[in-house]
């Protein structure tokens, strides 16, 4: 047997360019009996590794190339027990240096059971000494390894006709018989194929931050260090025991990282106990409670039964106890959380208190989480209030062990923008136009790369480097280029997780496993998604400031969700604020669907995805809703199944019934059906269902032309449909939020001002809780507080606060010193505040511009003066140490000149400029000019049913999603409201430049269903003339348009051949 | 660098012919080769070279091959 025992996969992370699977099938290719992966400084590749060789019908064996002492060492783990040791290594190493990883030759002494090292290519020491020609250090060296592996220690010999490569082997080969010691050929491969050199040359250059035209040690001089056939190997290096021990050695290696089972954390249950007894103990109270004696939900307490079995069968039970335990501790810990996802398909998931939605209510299926035939584990996701997650990680770590937790790691891979930023950097282009190069690439390829070129062309002119670039850009994408951490995904090991997989520590100090969430999976782990939904702490700050406001105490998770003031809400489209249901395309589809119950919320929710609205589920099902078309079935057998949704296809379970009722297969088999469909990769697996399915659908008395067609449905949705139980999970979020905003508009908008969970901007919010009649106040220095407040008025109404935090420059750390002074009472002038606190000056200079200091001053001019004397002065008393700091005020009178109040444009600046939103609307400055052009409000659009306007607004937001086939969407927001512009992708392209500003002028037709309005855009101008001069916060243009003066936006009133001449209204 | 002619028994070189002169190879100390500026030319066609260091009566002569025929690099005495 022969093949590569030292091997970089890409996922050596920028120092090797062949995926897995290419090195896996060009080894089998080769005639290799198996393939050692021996990356750098990891093991992210050993699932994708096994899975390749099993593929191609090769050994997959298990190794790492590691820094030991400043030269590389391969390790390779002979069994599972080497693997532990080899992982507990990387973990040392990593944890010990997150920038250089080493370990010592003691670390390898301690843990080398199982472990057979090879002495290392070109970068291993060894090498090094050989190409020296120091037949001394070389003999020490080897000395020295084989006393740590006395009898696993093999010289690895490489040759990558370089210069000198035959005698280095050769003299390697000799001091290894000298010293009686084996050889092996080890390959030192870095790539799969001659052609991937290219690949692996522009990821060193990367790697060490230069370019193509620049020498390094490291990079390669031609394309030797390939997989290589055994005779062309022989050729280069004819020592034939050194290819008989590669054959032995593999011989020796054996081990299996993929799982067949789970191995879950232990729920730590009391002896004499089962982790069952205690599931079914706990799931037998919680129903008692919630259902009584059972009358009248006999279904429920049968599917309770049914998934206890199957929990028991799939030794799961620890699993459910586990996240059981967790989310209690976050309640008991005050802090709100909901299970989401599959598992609200699970009564027991409902009963233990994990999710919220009872599913045989929801008629959610239980398959459709788990079931006898899942490989793998289910997947239980958790939403935590967000500025609270960290204390549940802390628990989790506390109570089941550090050393038992980490959390999981994504693979980074490269995009279309980034191949494109690091290859033209390694070709040579400047940072800068690097820069514009990779902005000119679009979020997601929608085309093939190479189509790509006029694009950079645009930026760099015409090169036949670009050619190059798009090629090479090509290869590189979808290649790892360095781990992340997963935002949420915990694992829980009952074994110690260094010897599962090595750990590392991240910049900000998390633990993390060199594993993706699927790899972690395919390995027996088990993961539970600890995710922090912002919504959920906006809901938790609400109900916070409701009993602190309001003095009641609000249960929120037994409201009722029958409130008609809430689907009034709804039907209006009046769900800025609202959870998921707050962008404009869901104001559109409100409009269209006018929700009446909560069934309605849940189909809103799972309409509103990339899969029904491209698959043109949407209109069919909102007519049916609304009775304008009449309610159809493919075929009758689908009216049990599609009769909630009107006939139409919504849910990912509804997918999965259709093909258990109409294919005839079992619940779990349906479901592994439904997976395989759903990752549409697998071609001939796809074939086999469907051929499974028509058979199936014969046996029910489908005939073939229906089949066919209930086949094509199911096939074209499975792929973007939403499950039923996540919708089902949103939903109560969506309803949650929208009842907080009605009932208790001024703690809902405070605590979304605090917790941003939405995507609007701060004008647009603050906008909104104005709408709602809820005063938004600025900074002030003796009533804000570190968080959004709300202040009550005499009149009994509530009005919102802003933060100090809000300030620019004002950091928690300064926000804080300046409350632990106001705790000694307020501060009585500026004078007082800049004595009492020690805030720089830049700070200072934006708390006075805020309005913060108007109460201790006189207006915000005079505040600023004011300020500037007296930290200067504090500043100068300091460095001289002057005592007399307490005695004589810092300001007298007369330093202070008589200033004008600021006018309204500069105050609206110096608000936006230091607190990020305006006291009043922008637009509401420019309103009589407006009118004079006969350019209307946006709550004009409002009133009108169709036809023409001219309007205009601040842009607020820029959509142009992948699905939307190239539309923009812009929203312009004045003083009146906000609308939504659609602009097709002839006018995008004829305005491109024009929608490029942060204000418009837009005339277009209005297009008006309910109570919504959109705006088909026909024209487009700039704002700049009219409101020329004032340029507005940075955030509201992207920090980089500009708005110079223009009164080009006459032209949008020629009508009829009557110009419009002479217009000049620049301020 | 020079062009150079090399006269080979199969792929083996056994003569190089350079400024008229004729130099008999006795053995050939080592090979290797190289691939450069893969990025310089639109289809691909890379300088790939083939090296030779061979030892004559006289000198080391270090010769390459490529596509488009052989060429002396450098020279030991």
């Amino acid at each position: 047997m022969f093949g590569a025992l030292h091997c970089h996969s890409h996922f050596s992370f920028l120092s090797g360019g062949s995926s897995p699977r290419e090195l896996a099938e060009r080894a089998r290719a080769l005639g290799h009996g198996f393939l050692c992966v021996t990356d750098r400084m990891g093991m992210s590749g050993a699932v994708q590794v096994q899975q390749a060789c099993r593929r191609a019908g090769i050994k997959p064996i298990i190794g790492a190339e590691v820094d030991v002492e400043g030269a590389s060492l391969v390790l390779i783990a002979r069994n599972a027990d080497g693997y532990a040791n080899l992982s507990t290594l990387l973990t040392i190493a990593l944890q010990r240096d997150r920038d250089n990883p080493v370990v010592s030759l003691e670390d390898c002494r301690a843990f080398r059971d199982d472990i057979v090292c090879l002495t290392g290519g070109r970068d291993g020491r060894l090498w090094h000494h050989a190409h020296r020609r120091d037949n001394a250090a070389m003999k020490e060296w080897l000395l020295k390894l084989r006393d740590v592996f006395p009898d696993e220690l093999y010289v690895e010999l490489i040759h990558h006709r370089r210069p000198g490569d035959t005698g280095i082997a050769a003299r390697m080969h000799a001091i290894a018989r000298e010293l009686e010691l084996p050889c092996v050929i080890g390959g030192d491969v870095r790539y799969a194929c001659a052609d991937d050199y290219v690949i692996y040359d522009v990821m060193t250059c990367i790697r060490h931050g230069i370019t193509v035209f620049d020498t390094h040690r490291d990079r390669p001089v031609n394309d030797e260090q390939r997989l290589k056939t055994e005779d062309e190997l022989r050729k280069l290096l004819p020592f034939p025991d050194a290819f008989e021990a590669v054959a032995m050695l593999a011989e020796r290696c054996s081990m299996d990282v993929l799982r067949e089972e789970i191995t879950p954390p232990a729920a730590g249950v009391s002896a004499g106990e089962t982790a069952p007894d205690v599931l079914r103990k706990r799931c037998e109270e919680a129903f008692h409670k919630r259902y009584g004696d059972g009358r009248g939900y006999e279904a429920q307490r049968t599917t309770m039964e049914h998934e206890l079995d199957v929990i028991r069968d799939m030794e799961l039970a620890d699993f459910f106890l586990v996240v059981a335990q967790i989310v209690d501790a976050a309640k008991g810990m005050g802090i709100r959380c909901s299970g989401r996802g599959s598992a609200a398909n699970s009564i027991v998931a409902f009963l233990l208190g994990i999710t919220g939605v009872d599913p045989v209510e929801h008629k959610l299926t239980f398959e459709r989480f788990l079931h006898h035939g899942r490989v793998g584990t289910p997947d239980i996701d958790v939403d935590f209030d967000t500025e609270r997650r960290h204390e549940v990680i802390a628990w989790i770590e506390n109570h089941y062990g550090i050393s038992h937790t980490a959390m999981t790691a994504t693979y980074q891979t490269y995009s279309l923008r980034m191949a494109v930023r690091d290859v033209a950097k390694a070709l040579g282009w400047p940072h800068e136009t690097v820069v514009r190069m990779s902005k000119a690439m679009p979020g997601h390829r929608r085309k093939p790369t190479a189509g790509y070129r006029d694009e950079l062309v645009a930026v760099v002119g015409d090169s036949p480097l670009l050619v190059t670039l798009l090629h090479v850009a090509e290869r590189l994408m979808r290649r790892p280029r360095h781990l992340g951490q997963h935002n949420g995904g915990m694992i829980l090991s009952h074994r110690p997780l260094h010897t599962l997989t090595p750990v590392q520590i991240s910049a900000n100090g998390v633990r993390i496993a060199q594993f993706d969430k699927d790899d972690i999976e395919e390995m027996g782990l088990v993961k539970l998604d600890v995710l922090g939904l912002r919504m959920l702490a906006c809901i938790a700050e609400t109900l916070e400031l409701i009993q602190r406001h309001e003095g009641k105490t609000v249960d929120i998770d037994e409201i009722a969700l029958d409130d008609p003031d809430i689907y009034t809400m709804l039907q209006a489209g009046e769900t800025l604020g609202v959870f998921q249901v707050e962008s404009q395309g869901q104001m559109h589809l409100l409009a269209q669907h006018q929700p009446e119950n909560f069934f309605d919320i849940l189909t809103e929710i799972a309409l509103f995805r990339p899969g029904p609205l491209q698959g043109g589920t949407v209109n069919p099902y909102v007519r049916r809703r609304r009775g304008l078309d009449p309610v159809t079935y493919l075929h009758p057998i689908l009216e049990p199944i599609l009769r909630d949704t009107l006939g139409v296809l919504v849910f990912q379970e509804q997918v999965l019934e259709i093909i258990h009722t109409v294919g005839a297969m079992p619940l779990r088999d349906a479901e592994k059906a439904r997976s395989t469909i759903s990752k549409n990769k697998d071609m001939e697996a796809i074939e086999h269902v469907r051929e499974r399915f028509m058979h199936g659908a014969a046996s029910q008395g489908v005939d073939d032309q229906a089949a066919a067609r209930i086949w094509e449905k199911v096939r074209v949705f499975t792929g973007y449909g939403f499950c039923r139980s996540h919708a089902a999970a949103f939903a109560k979020t969506v309803f949650q939020s929208a009842w907080l905003k009605q009932h208790h508009p001024a703690a809902y908008m405070a605590a979304f001002l605090q917790c941003r969970p939405g995507f609007y901007n701060l004008m647009t919010l603050q906008e909104e809780a104005r709408r709602l009649g809820v005063e938004v106040r600025t900074p002030d220095i003796n009533r804000s507080w570190f968080r959004y407040e709300l202040e009550r008025d005499e009149d009994g109404s509530l009005a919102i606060r802003k933060p100090l935090t809000a300030i620019a420059h004002c950091t928690t750390d300064i926000a804080r010193s300046i409350l632990w002074a106001r705790l000694m009472g307020p501060f009585t002038s500026v004078d007082d505040f800049v004595r009492r606190t020690d805030i720089p000056k830049d700070t200072m200079d934006a708390i006075a511009m805020s309005g913060a200091l108007d109460g201790i001053s006189n207006g915000s001019r005079t505040a600023l003066w004011e300020a500037g004397v007296a930290v200067r002065r504090r500043d100068k008393e300091r460095e001289a140490r002057q005592e007399s700091l307490f005695d004589l005020p810092l300001v007298d009178d007369e330093d202070i000149p008589v200033l004008p109040h600021m006018t309204a444009p500069e105050r609206l600046a110096a608000d936006y400029v230091t607190h990020g939103a305006a006291r009043i609307h922008p637009m509401t400055l420019y309103r009589r000019a407006l009118n004079d052009l006969e350019v209307r409000s946006i709550g004009t659009c409002y009133r009108l049913q169709g036809g023409e306007i001219v309007t205009a607004g601040i842009v607020i937001l820029r959509q142009s999603p992948p699905t939307a086939n190239g539309v923009l969407f812009v929203t312009i927001e004045d003083e009146t409201g906000f609308v939504q512009c659609v602009v097709p992708p002839k006018m995008r392209e004829r305005f491109y430049s024009e929608l490029r500003n942060a204000a418009l002028i837009v005339r277009a037709k209005v297009h008006a269903l309910a109570n919504w309005r959109g705006l088909l855009v026909t024209d487009v101008r700039p704002l700049n003339g009219v409101i020329g001069g004032y340029y507005g916060h940075p955030a509201m243009y992207g920090g980089t348009d500009t708005m110079e003066l223009s009164t080009e936006h006459a032209e949008l009133h020629r009508t009829d051949g009557a110009d419009v001449d002479g217009i000049s209204i620049r301020s | 660098m020079e062009e150079i002619d090399v006269s080979c028994e199969g792929t083996r070189p056994i003569a190089v012919h350079w400024r008229g002169g004729i130099y008999h190879v006795s053995s050939i100390l080592d090979r290797w080769t190289s691939r450069t500026a893969w990025w310089a030319s639109e289809d691909g066609t890379d300088d790939h070279r083939y090296y030779l260091l061979l030892e004559t009566s006289t000198i080391v002569m270090e010769v390459f091959r490529t596509r488009h025929g052989w060429m002396l690099s450098r020279l030991y005495d």
